[in-house]
Formats: C-alpha cells, structure tokens, sequence
C-alpha cells in the first residue's frame, strides 16, 4: 500500500485518481477539495436546483471513487472524464423525470460566465485558454445552440422550438458549431461536409 | 427518424449524438450505420471529443456549507480498502506506477533513475530502487525501477537497440536466474513496460537483458 501524507495535494488528477483506486482516503479527500466547485456549477447550471445539484455532485463524486482505477488520461483529463459523469447523471434526471434544462433566458448569464471561468490547474487553464476563443468565435447562433444543446441538455427539437427555428436548422446550427470547435481545437482534423 | 440511414441523414444528427442527447432507439439507428461506415465513424469520434471538452466550460460554483464532508463520506463510507479484491490492488498498483512516471508527476524522459527513485520517495513511495543497463562498452541502454510494497512492480525502459526480441532476466546475490519476461522492441529501438514480478529482489541484485540468441546486451546492478 503506497503511503500518503501531505503530499496527496502536490499530486497531479491522474495520480491521485490512482491513488484512489488503491483505496486511499487521503487523495479522495484532495479530490474532491479541488473538484467540488466545478462538480457541483456543472450540476448546478444544468438543473438549476440547488439540492437536485447537491445530490448529483455528490453522485459524481461516488462514480469517480467506484471507478477510478479504469480512468485512462490517453482518452480524456481527469476533470473532463469527471464532469462527463455529472453531466451525464444530469441528463439522466432530465429524462426520468422530464426536469426543465437551464432556462433559456440564462443564456445571456452563461456564455459570458463560460468565456470568462477562472480556473485553478495548469492543465484547467490550458483547457480553457483553447475552448474560451473557439467558442467565441463562433457566431452567436451557432454558440446559443450549442450551450443550449451541451451545458442546457437541449435537444435539437427542444432547441428548434426554444430559438423558433427549423428543427432542421437546429441540427444544422449544432453541427455546424462542433465542426467549428473541432477546427479550432484540432487543427490537423479533417472537416466532412 | 428514419430507418434508412445515409451519410447525410447520419451528418443530421451526429452532433446530438456526440452531446448524447438522443434517445437509445435513436443511438442505436445511428451506431448501426456508423459500425459499417468509416467516414462516419471517425466523424463522431471527433466530433465527441470536441463535445466531451465543452462540459469545462460550466462556471465553477461554491457548494453548500457540508457538501465537501457529505460527499468524502459518501464515497469512502461504503468502500474501505479492504474490498477491493488483490487483482485489483495489483492493477491499480501498476497503474499507480505507469502515472507516477508517465503522467505528468515524475517526468520519465528527462529524469535518471536515481532522480525519478528521488521523486518517488519525495511523494511518499520510499522502497523503488533502480539500476542504470549499460552495454560492454558503457553505453546507456535503459533503466529498470521496481517499487515494493503489497507487491513488487519493475519498470523496464529500454533505448537505442536493435529491433529483436530482448528478455529480461534478474539475477540475485547467490546468482540464482529468474525470467521476468520477453519483450519484441520495433523500429524507434525503444519500449518501456511495466510489471508485477514476484522474485526475491536483493539489493544487488543484477537485471540482465538478453537478445534472443541468449547474449546479453545491457546489465544493471539494482541499488
């Protein structure tokens, strides 16, 4: 058994996901101090509903701690893998118990919170200096969809009656967007249309 | 939607798929086409890796007074360390190791054995050990580090070799012989691995590695 002291909170997500696989309560511990407040904005903004988002923040926080020991860094960071999962439970509720996603009109309230997030890690930083401009540089269609389809848990028939558009063009907008993103994320990407 | 599923009616909805918002009866029309179309494959795959990302951009929000002592407890409460099952110990042991040297924590490339040993003991792992391989003319072929605790893990790094198949063989004090594996090493003459070993490893100990002829091409004494 690996021995922890205060260390654990010099260690990076993936060692301390790790770490938890071994069963130490220390990283765990770390853990959720420096994620806490990511975990429960996403579950937050997503249902709106403080004690829905408490309870969905602290399932997150159970599923990282079942499954730590099969997180792979090649596939996605520690905090994308972890926030997947909140999101994921969010969409869950929505559709066990068609919960009302984030309120449209909060759009103009989330995009400039989403372009503006601070961010403690190096690696969150990174993250966010790459997504804050593409997502700005989307033109403002493009981007109310996919907030509303990604961060809201819209979909695209949802979306069509929220902006009063086609559902084609719902599908169209959404698609375009993440075309958008992808070129600016991954440059080497190659665009299907 | 429709059952006749097309290029351009999957290119219609792969962006919900890829958010996960369509229903199962929806992702299984889509998955079908996309099992057999490798353009459109590859489309959702890169499309769900932009779409993972954005969950980050979410504002951060303070928890409730009591949320952080709810949540330790909820996730260590039913679980001690005691359940999990020695394969997975193990498995997490290994995986314990290959991030410690390869994710970001202990830089692998740039560090000599001795200072990734330093680092180790630095976050609390005080029984790695390593060993420098040299060939016969003192050229640098690699480094083995092995961690002991519950059970013992070696990592093997090997360096400009030729490709072949190469085993590795520990040798103890009293020069008793022990396989610990055999590994092929391709064009770029490197590889690295990780593994549990079980043999006694003494402190001078000697890590061996062997073309497949049986001549030995890289020796290093375990400190």
């Amino acid at each position: 058994m690996v021995m922890w002291t205060s260390h654990a909170d010099r260690l990076d997500d993936s060692a301390l996901l790790a770490a938890m696989a071994l069963g130490d309560h220390k990283a765990a511990t770390v853990f959720v101090r420096r994620h806490q407040r990511a975990v429960y904005g996403l579950a937050y903004t997503m249902c709106h509903d403080p004690l829905l988002a408490q309870d969905l923040a602290q399932q997150t926080f159970e599923r990282v701690w079942r499954h730590a020991g099969s997180f792979d860094s090649r596939r996605a960071s520690a905090k994308v893998w972890m926030l997947t999962i909140t999101r994921r439970l969010c969409l869950d509720v929505y559709k066990a118990k068609k919960a009302v996603p984030i309120d449209p009109a909060d759009l103009g309230l989330l995009m400039p919170l989403a372009l503006d997030a601070v961010e403690d890690t190096v690696i969150a930083r990174s993250e966010m200096q790459a997504l804050r401009p593409a997502l700005a540089a989307l033109p403002l269609d493009q981007r109310r969809v996919l907030l509303l389809a990604s961060i809201g848990g819209h979909t695209a028939a949802e979306i069509a009656e929220i902006e009063h558009i086609p559902l084609g063009t719902a599908k169209t907008r959404l698609r375009a967007a993440l075309i958008r993103m992808r070129r600016e994320l991954i440059p080497e990407s190659v665009d299907n249309v | 939607m429709s059952d006749h599923m097309n290029c351009s009616t999957f290119d219609a909805s792969v962006g919900e798929l890829a958010l996960e918002l369509l229903s199962p009866t929806e992702c299984d029309i889509l998955m079908d086409h996309a099992s057999t179309c490798h353009r459109c494959s590859a489309e959702l795959d890169s499309l769900s890796a932009v779409a993972d990302r954005l969950v980050t951009l979410a504002p951060e929000m303070e928890p409730p007074i009591g949320f952080e002592s709810r949540a330790i407890n909820a996730m260590i409460g039913p679980r001690g360390v005691g359940t999990l099952s020695p394969r997975m110990v193990l498995a997490a042991a290994v995986l314990m190791l290959v991030v410690a040297l390869g994710g970001g924590l202990i830089g692998r490339a740039s560090k000599s054995p001795d200072a990734r040993v330093a680092a180790l003991n630095d976050v609390g792992i005080s029984s790695a050990r390593s060993a420098k391989l040299i060939d016969a003319s003192g050229t640098a072929r690699g480094s083995a580090l092995i961690t002991s605790g519950a059970h013992t893990v070696m990592t093997i790094d090997l360096t400009s070799l030729p490709v072949g198949i190469y085993h590795c063989v520990l040798v103890g004090a009293n020069g008793g012989r022990t396989d610990i594996a055999t590994w092929p090493v391709g064009a770029s003459g490197s590889g690295s691995w990780t593994l549990p070993i079980t043999a006694e490893l003494s402190r001078s100990a000697q890590v061996q590695i062997a073309e497949a002829s049986g001549s030995v091409v890289a020796i290093g004494t375990v400190h």
